[in-house]
């Protein structure tokens, strides 16, 4: 886990300066399968990227796998409506990005890293399974390469960075 | 030629050298007593909210950030946690053996793309202090009030100065992510 980052092309990124400003749609800020770690302000998408989220968020909690209960997943920073810069990150500009903690085996809503003594690595992989069956997302970044589909890149110990198509 | 040079040159280098190290051993000799005998120490923390507090905390009316936390490293991967604050706040303590009245001076710079930025200074006094006593000297930097998406920086570098004493360096890293 501790091995260097692999160099990866940068995501696109909203010129600052770009002439039309993105009106991104928001995400619901306690939908069904999820919760924010963000605020609602920092939660805004491409109307497919809040569709994918949503439909995700609602297929993590209907179809949880073991005897446990289901639990919901965490979302944090999406993009400004405007598509504005997001400090203090370098993508969330396009509306088609989405910050998701990985899962704790408490299943608490707290942040969790890929070092920590609960993390739930497995259930994370079916986390990570369960968004790469979906055809609009094009990209994970996440530290834990033990899981497959996950590219490694700085500062994803404790989130996933999910990049939809569209 | 060249070897004639390299002749000449190579009782002059040694010489040089000779002079040079005579004058670094007698410019260190009165520092190196005094500086054993002053113990500088650098903490960065800042106000953000409990641990306790995060789980089940609507965002949308997040409640004031009031606890005081220690920062090693500025990660804003989780919106959360850990602690990373706009503002940093930095403690420098100085503690002396031996009575000590110098000029102090405590700057910081950023790196980013290889280089450091220019030092700006936070503190700048007259540190005053009995044999045995100590002294925190209290500066702020306003971390997010420089990170854009233009500036990147990977460390933000504290420097403390004493006197004409080496200086003292501490390091904040930076794990900006995405």
């Amino acid at each position: 886990m501790a091995r260097p980052p692999v160099p990866w092309p940068p995501l696109p990124r909203r010129r600052p300066d770009a002439p039309e400003a993105p009106h991104y749609v928001p995400l619901q800020n306690a939908g069904l399968g999820y919760y924010s770690y963000s605020s609602p302000d920092r939660q805004y998408g491409t109307e497919q990227t809040v569709h994918t989220l949503e439909s995700l968020a609602r297929l993590w909690v209907m179809f949880t796998i073991g005897d446990g209960p289901s639990y919901p997943l965490g979302i944090g920073d999406m993009s400004f409506a405007d598509g504005r810069h997001m400090d203090p990150h370098h993508a969330h500009t396009d509306g088609r990005c989405a910050d998701i903690r990985p899962v704790r085996t408490d299943r608490r809503h707290l942040p969790i890293t890929i070092f920590d003594a609960v993390y739930d690595r497995e259930e994370t992989e079916r986390l990570v399974n369960l968004f790469r069956s979906n055809p609009n997302v094009q990209a994970i970044l996440f530290n834990d390469t033990s899981i497959a589909g996950v590219r490694q890149w700085a500062g994803h110990d404790n989130h996933l960075h999910v990049h939809f198509k569209r | 030629m060249g070897r004639t040079r390299q002749s000449f040159a190579r009782p002059f280098q040694a010489m040089m050298g000779t002079l040079l190290a005579m004058v670094a051993v007698a410019a260190l000799a009165p520092l190196a007593p005094a500086a054993a005998q002053i113990k500088v120490e650098v903490a960065f923390s800042g106000l953000w909210w409990g641990y306790e507090q995060l789980e089940g905390m609507d965002m949308r009316n997040p409640p004031p950030m009031t606890t005081r936390a220690t920062i090693k490293e500025w990660d804003a991967g989780d919106n959360q946690w850990p602690p990373h604050p706009d503002m940093i706040d930095v403690d420098v303590t100085v503690a002396a053996e031996v009575a000590l009245k110098e000029p102090v001076e405590v700057s910081y710079q950023y790196e980013a793309k290889g280089r450091l930025t220019a030092p700006k200074t936070i503190v700048r006094s007259v540190i005053d202090l009995a044999p045995g006593a100590t002294q925190v000297l209290h500066g702020s930097i306003n971390v997010m009030g420089y990170i854009s998406h233009v500036n990147r920086p990977k460390f933000v570098r504290v420097t403390t100065r004493i006197g004409k004493r080496p200086p003292v360096t501490a390091e904040l890293p930076f794990v900006l992510g995405d």
